[in-house]
C-alpha cells in the first residue's frame, strides 16, 4: 500500500541468519546502519585527505563539524571531557547521517525505530556510570545526594534522583525516535494527500498544491530537525559525561 | 584545526591535525609576532594554547548565555513533554519489577509512580533550567533557591 504511512518503517530481512534460535538476519534497518558509517567514514575521510591549509568547501564541512562538536563538549564538560571527543563526534556524525540519510525518498530512516536510539542511549549512560565509578569510586555516588538538603528527606530526594537519573536514558532515546518518527509519519501523510486528491480529477489537482506546498515546508522542516535532534543527542551526551566526570562539582 | 589540547591530542586528533602547525602569514602571525625568538615547539605550543584559550573566552563572553537560543518552541515542547514521560515511565517500570521480584503488588507500583512523578517533574523543571544540575553544591548565582531546603 503505497500511500499507508507507517509502511516506511517496516523491517524486512534482507539475508536471514539464524543462529541458535536468535535472529540474526541482515536487515534493510542493518543495511543502512552499515551505509550510515559508510557515508559519515568515507565522507571524513575523503574531505580531509587533502590535508589543505586553506581547507576548501568539504574540507571546510568536516572541519566545522569537528570544532563544532569539540566546542560543545569543551563547553559541557571542559577540557577533561576531551578525552571523550572521539565517543561523541562518532554518536553525533552516526545520528546526523542517518536522519539526513533517512530524508531521501524510499530510504529507511535507522534513528525512527526506538531500538536504535535506545542502543545509542544505553551506551552513553553505560559509558557514564562506568567511566563514574572507575574514575570515582563511590564518590560517584555523590551525584545522587544534593548538598544542603535536611537528614529527614534526604531519602526521598535521593530516590527521586536516582529514578530521575535512570529516566535519562529514556528521554535521551525517545526524544529522537519520537521527533523522527513524528515528522517521517506527517510527511508521508502529506504526500499522500497529494496522490489521492490528484486522482479526482483537475479540482483535485488544483486542490492538491496545497498539501505539495506542505510538504515541501515539511521537508525543510525535517532537515532542521535532522540537525537539531543530532546536536541535542550529543549535546545532553556532553552533559552526562560531565556528571561522570565531576559528580560533585 | 589547531584549537586542540595538545597534551592529550594523541588521543582524539585525527591524522590531518597531527602535528601539522601553521606558518606565519595564516592568521596567527599575531601570535607569533609578540615572541619574536619563537623557541621550541613545546614553548610555541603552549604560547598558542594560551591565545586560544583567551580567544574563546572572549567569545562566550560575547555570545553570552545564549546557548539554546533558536531551537524554537516546538523542540521545546518535545524536549520537556519527553523528559516528563521519561519520569514516570521509569518510575512505573521500577514499580512494576520491584513488584514482581518482591510480590509487594501493588505497593511498588505505587511508590515508584510517584516516586517517577516526582522525578519527572524534577527533569522537567531541570532542562528548563529551573532547578541546579545533577550534583551541583549550590543554587548558582542569580537563581533563587528552589525550595529544597
Amino acid at each position: 500500500m503505497a500511500t499507508d504511512p507507517i509502511h516506511q518503517f517496516q523491517i524486512s530481512r534482507w539475508i536471514p541468519i539464524e543462529v541458535g534460535g536468535l535472529d540474526f538476519s541482515f536487515t534493510n534497518a542493518s543495511a543502512f546502519m552499515v551505509i550510515t558509517v559508510a557515508t559519515a567514514g568515507a565522507f571524513l575521510y575523503l574531505t580531509t585527505s587533502s590535508r589543505g591549509l586553506v581547507p576548501g568547501r568539504l574540507q571546510s564541512i568536516s572541519e566545522m563539524a569537528y570544532e563544532f562538536v569539540a566546542s560543545m563538549l569543551r563547553d559541557a564538560a571542559g577540557n577533561h571531557g576531551m578525552r571523550f571527543f572521539p565517543f561523541v563526534f562518532s554518536i553525533f556524525m552516526f545520528v546526523l547521517v542517518a536522519n539526513l540519510l533517512g530524508l531521501f525518498p524510499y530510504f529507511f530512516t535507522v534513528t525512527s525505530h526506538i531500538i536504535v536510539t535506545f542502543a545509542l542511549a544505553m551506551l552513553v549512560i553505560g559509558t557514564v556510570i562506568v567511566y563514574g565509578f572507575w574514575k570515582h569510586g563511590l564518590g560517584f555516588l555523590k551525584l545522587f545526594v544534593p548538598q544542603g538538603v535536611p537528614v529527614a528527606l534526604a531519602p526521598l530526594v535521593v530516590a527521586i534522583e536516582v529514578v530521575s537519573f535512570l529516566s535519562r536514558p529514556i528521554s535521551l532515546s525517545v526524544r529522537l525516535f519520537a521527533n523522527m518518527l513524528a515528522g517521517h509519519i506527517t510527511l508521508k501523510v502529506f504526500a499522500g494527500f497529494v496522490t489521492s486528491l490528484s486522482a479526482l480529477g483537475i479540482a483535485g489537482v488544483a486542490g492538491a498544491v496545497l498539501p505539495l506546498a506542505m510538504t515541501v515546508a515539511l521537508t525543510a522542516l525535517e532537515l532542521l530537525v535532522a540537525f537539531l535532534q543530532a546536536y541535542v543527542f550529543a549535546v545532553l551526551t556532553c552533559m552526562y559525561l560531565n556528571d561522570a566526570l565531576h559528580p560533585s562539582h | 584545526m589547531a584549537r586542540l589540547d595538545w597534551r592529550e591530542a594523541a588521543l582524539y586528533v585525527a591524522r590531518d591535525f597531527e602535528g601539522g602547525y601553521p606558518p606565519a602569514g595564516t592568521g596567527l602571525e599575531a601570535l607569533m609576532a609578540d615572541g619574536d625568538e619563537p623557541g621550541d615547539l613545546d614553548g610555541r605550543r603552549r604560547e598558542l594554547e594560551a591565545a586560544l584559550a583567551a580567544r574563546r573566552q572572549k567569545e562566550a563572553e560575547r555570545s553570552g548565555g545564549a546557548k539554546t537560543g533558536g531551537t524554537g518552541s516546538f523542540a521545546d515542547a518535545l524536549r520537556l513533554s519527553s523528559e516528563f514521560i521519561a519520569g514516570v515511565v521509569v518510575g512505573a517500570a521500577l514499580g512494576w519489577f520491584v513488584d514482581e521480584m518482591a510480590g509487594t503488588t501493588p505497593w511498588g507500583l505505587i511508590v515508584f509512580l510517584l516516586l517517577g512523578f516526582g522525578a519527572g517533574i524534577l527533569n522537567v523543571l531541570r532542562s528548563a533550567g529551573l532547578v541546579a544540575e545533577f550534583g551541583s553544591k549550590a543554587p548558582k548565582k542569580g537563581e533563587d533557591d528552589q525550595g529544597r531546603e
